[in-house]
């Protein structure tokens, strides 16, 4: 390597680069020269890092003072450029107003959305240790793939005890999938819906803080209990809570517990895929917890000692599970990490209902849609706009306008749209977000707007759209020849037409997708609002069994049976939505078990839910009484089963437990989940009262309302000692497919907004290729042509461009749409009129856009649009 | 004709100075001598684009080979004109300061 010598030492190459920048400096001064000279000398008098310093110091210096030179002449020349900037937007309000309003609205779709998206991803990552937290998760199938969210009591102590890297773990109990317990202090009595019961490391494993109370003691004995902050002033207002008796049904199943007041934690994060408002201390419990047997509504999380343990472990499960629970275990576990329980998991008994990742990527597609829609228009407008100021270019270039003075200009002009747009769309999105909330159930705030981040990515959104948009006029207007754009009204080029068509298609095929997908995603949904799921969803109320219900039962139902509106009342265990018990019963003549939900009903459970019996008669022994238990068994079931025919069922023995049943009857398949779940075979057993938690009501369609307030003014006379609390089946089958409902409300929303940006583009777009026509519809207007001849001529080109939009559209949106219906079992099929609709649709909307704007034309006087020839 | 600011005499007197010899690094070098003010590079190309703007200097572009670093200079004379600015710049101090001997201050 050759050594420099000391005094050829070069200036610091940052600096020197930036000096080299200077032109005018360059040019007129030599600046870089006489620099390096006085650089040379100083690092030879004084030494390289003085000089080195010297040098940045002038570099600075030299930069600042160009920025000052000729100051007031630039100031001249910006007034100049806004003021034809705003002449050019007042000229033109109709164009100006749709550039800018098609990009705010474009802009707001967007934020909204980025908000929607960026909180869905925000799920469980308070946690500190999110990382390394994974939740236990069961397998009843062959594959091995996780069927089960929740699992077994045993597993979270044997991890523990058997594997090191498993630092702690933490059981969650539910009762059941939605209880409603009751909860009681002095005279406030509440069914409650959030209550867990959890063990004392849920505080260390998760960032469930306390305010009150020790986190490593609270939930250690029995019968203690931490409420969260707004719990805790619901029931004691001013009272200090801590040491105090609350009663509580956990089990509901009559037996009121109390429980001693241990903490008050703060309220759970939003964001978080499980929430509770009462934390029961786990010991509390009846049931031995220790051992590994059936599914209940208990979660099992694990905190491991680093998130790359979790691919091992998972392998020494199944071993795990031959060691400590049996050799030919009926179900498998392995580990879900934490950040995936939100938006990629759908598994059996979720401990609340979860989103879903498609739907993240859907809304992203949509809000870049919706934002490349809006560029586009944005582009094509100021594109068209900016062709009618080929003249102020002409002038520009002819006093000496320099190119890049006019790129400067346009692309300032354009970025100053888009900030305005922007500005507009910030405003918007800070009044739409009430509404906007209320429509995804979600509590965003305009604080969260304010995240650097967030700032940061609008910002450079907002300049790149300004810059996009504005490069392609800039550039394009300041290559015309000053002679040429001088000469004529308008410059037109027709490489810059075809670009502008190829948007415009692009954008209506978008714009025809999102409309396809709305057409199917709302067909969906009918179907699901419309589907008969088996049992009578409209008219039946559940309220939930307590003491003093389960004691006066008859009593109650024969006063409710008085009331003409009321027509069946029965009691059940369970009731659709609202969990279900699996067993595996051995039914004659089949080789394997087959898993059944089990339903234990009353006499009027089949009446009372509009079942109907296909084969045999309905029960009438109780499961208590003296020989073979009766049993229904759905249809599902006799054809898994192996039975040709419900009546082949009937009679046939089946084994489950330690009792011996017989089929008395089949009747038709229920749908107890979402219909995302195929349906499960069900078998009902009437037991007596005290095994149910629900008391079903049937009411009469008609005076719902009447028929209401006679339930509570009974309730209020026989139940007096509890709070009356009922919902509607049809209420909380709905609540299953919340977050499909959500996501068609808002799909519908954002698709009307991209068809609106759409047909600002398309409404833009059309008076401009009018004006371009002024003179061909004049002369040929003179030449006899009619004014409907006008109109066709001019929307036959728009009518082509929608049909290519079409046909690119439809293959996508069928993919796309498919998909998504997948993850339906019951769903509908795709159809052609569905296309047929859509491309309809499009059509009308564009004709309708187009059709301002020609008709005018048509109308025009053709003497206005030839005088000047 | 307007009065020239004190920079655009400093700079014009430093180029009267060094006759052939003005380019950047001399000019700069000279009025840190003349007045014990250090210019920028900045400040003077500012000040010579204004006098340039004027007519007042004029300049012509050298290539060379230089050990000091560098290989091209600007070298600025002053014009007829920038001579006239000169001379009546000097005529106002002088009338500026004629009769103020008797008083110190």
């Amino acid at each position: 390597m050759e050594m420099k010598p000391p005094e050829f030492h070069s200036p610091p190459r940052i600096a020197a680069w930036l000096v080299k920048r200077l032109e005018r400096y360059q040019v007129n001064h030599a600046l870089s020269d006489d620099m390096e000279e006085v650089f040379r000398r100083t690092s030879r008098e004084a030494g390289h890092i003085p000089a080195c310093l010297w040098y940045w110091g002038q570099c600075l210096d030299a930069v600042i003072k160009d920025a000052l030179f000729d100051f007031g002449w630039r100031i001249i020349m910006l007034q100049n450029y806004l003021k034809t900037a705003i002449r050019s937007l007042q000229r033109q309000k109709a164009y100006s107003t749709i550039n800018v309003t098609g990009l705010a609205v474009g802009l707001v779709c967007c934020m909204l959305i980025l908000l929607w998206v960026r909180d869905e991803l925000s799920y469980d990552r308070f946690h500190e240790n999110a990382d390394r937290i994974f939740r236990v998760v069961c397998s009843t199938s062959d594959d091995g793939l996780p069927t089960n969210a929740n699992g077994s009591f045993g597993v979270g102590p044997l991890l523990k005890k058997d594997f090191p890297e498993v630092l702690e773990t933490v059981r969650f109990r539910k009762m059941e999938q939605n209880p409603r317990v009751y909860v009681g202090y002095k005279d406030k009595k509440f069914y409650e819906s959030r209550f867990l019961i959890s063990e004392p490391a849920v505080f260390t494993v998760f960032n469930f803080p306390l305010v009150r109370g020790d986190s490593a003691s609270a939930l250690l004995e029995p019968n203690s209990i931490v409420l969260t902050e707004d719990t805790a002033r619901k029931y004691f207002g001013s009272e200090d809570p801590l040491g105090k008796m609350i009663e509580a049904d956990a089990y509901n199943d009559g037996n009121l517990m109390l429980f001693r007041v241990t903490g008050i934690a703060k309220n759970v994060p939003r964001n978080s895929h499980l929430h509770f408002d009462f934390l029961a201390s786990y010991s509390s419990q009846r049931e031995d917890t220790s051992r590994i047997s059936g599914f209940y509504q208990n979660f099992t999380y694990v905190l491991l000692d680093s998130p790359r343990s979790a691919a091992q472990l998972n392998n020494k499960l199944l071993d795990f599970l031959h060691r400590n629970w049996t050799k030919k275990p009926w179900f498998t576990i392995s580990l879900q990490p934490l950040l995936d329980i939100r938006l990629r998991s759908r598994l059996k008994s979720e401990i609340e209902s979860n989103g879903s990742i498609l739907y993240v990527y859907v809304y992203t597609a949509v809000a870049a849609f919706v934002l490349v829609i809006a560029c586009i228009n944005f582009m094509n407008l100021t594109t068209a706009r900016a062709s009618r100021r080929a003249r102020e270019v002409g002038i520009r270039k002819v006093v000496g306008a320099r190119k890049n003075q006019l790129v400067q200009q346009f692309l300032g002009e354009s970025i100053l749209l888009g900030l305005l747009s922007a500005l507009g769309a910030v405003l918007s999105v800070i009044m739409a977000l009430p509404v906007f909330n209320r429509l995804t159930g979600k509590s965003l705030t305009y604080i969260s707007l304010a995240d650097p981040s967030f700032l940061i990515g609008s910002g450079v959104v907002i300049l790149a759209v300004g810059l996009i948009s504005g490069i392609y006029p800039a550039f394009f207007l300041s290559a015309f020849p000053p002679a040429r754009t001088l000469k004529q009204r308008t410059a037109t080029s027709a490489s810059g037409a075809f670009l502008r068509k190829g948007l415009v298609i692009f954008q209506f095929a978008l714009s025809t997708g999102i409309i396809l997908a709305t057409i199917v995603v709302q067909g969906q949904m009918t179907y699901i609002r419309t589907r008969n799921l088996g049992y009578e969803r409209k008219q039946i109320v559940v309220i939930p069994l307590n003491k003093d219900l389960r004691r006066n039962y008859e009593g109650f139902r024969n006063e409710l049976l008085k009331y003409a509106g009321i027509e069946n009342v029965a009691t059940s265990d369970y009731v659709p939505t609202r969990g279900s018990a699996h067993y595996n019963f051995r039914f004659e003549g089949q080789e394997e078990d087959l898993a059944q939900v089990v339903y234990l009903v009353d006499k009027e459970f089949v009446d009372t839910y509009g079942l109907k019996v296909l084969a045999g008669k309905t029960i009438q022994r109780p499961l208590s009484a003296e020989g073979p238990a009766e049993l229904l068994v759905s249809e599902l079931t006799t054809r898994e089963a192996g039975y040709s025919s419900p009546q082949e069922a009937v009679g046939k023995i089946l084994g489950f437990e330690e009792y011996k049943g017989q089929i008395a009857g089949v009747v038709n398949d229920m749908n107890i989940y979402s219909l995302h779940q195929p349906p499960y075979s069900i078998s009902y057993v009437v037991t007596s009262i005290r095994s149910h938690k629900y008391l079903s009501l049937r009411m009469a369609p008609q005076n719902m309302a009447e028929t209401l307030a006679y339930l509570r003014t009974t309730w209020q006379k026989m139940i007096p000692g509890y709070p009356l609390d009922y919902f509607f089946l049809d209420a909380s089958f709905e609540q299953m497919h919340l977050s499909d409902k959500k996501m068609s409300e808002v799909f519908s929303i954002f698709s009307i907004l991209a068809i609106f940006v759409a047909c600002l583009g398309l409404f833009g777009l059309a008076a401009y290729t009018v004006v371009q026509r002024t003179k061909e519809i004049g002369v040929r207007k003179i030449l006899g042509a009619s004014t409907s001849n006008i109109y066709l001529l001019l929307s036959r080109e728009f009518l082509t461009w929608v049909v290519l939009a079409n046909i690119v559209a439809w293959p996508a949106a069928y993919y796309v749409m498919n998909k998504w219906l997948q993850s339906f079992a019951f769903r509908i099929s795709i159809g052609w009129e569905m296309f047929l609709i859509s491309a309809g649709v499009a059509l009308l909307i564009s004709m309708l856009t187009v059709a301002y704007q020609s008709v005018k034309a048509a109308l025009a006087n053709p003497a206005d649009s030839l005088r000047y020839e | 004709m307007k009065q020239l600011s004190v920079n655009f005499q400093v700079v014009l007197v430093a180029i009267w100075w060094l006759k052939d010899e003005a380019y950047g690094v001399c000019i700069r070098d000279k009025i840190k001598e003349m007045t014990g003010r250090t210019f920028t590079f900045g400040t003077l190309y500012n000040t010579l684009d204004h006098l340039a703007q004027k007519d007042l200097v004029a300049s012509r572009t050298v290539r060379i080979l230089n050990q000091a670093g560098g290989n091209k200079r600007v070298y600025y004379t002053i014009t007829k004109a920038g001579l006239e600015a000169l001379r009546q710049a000097r005529e106002l101090h002088e009338a500026i300061w004629k009769r103020t001997y008797k008083y110190s201050f």
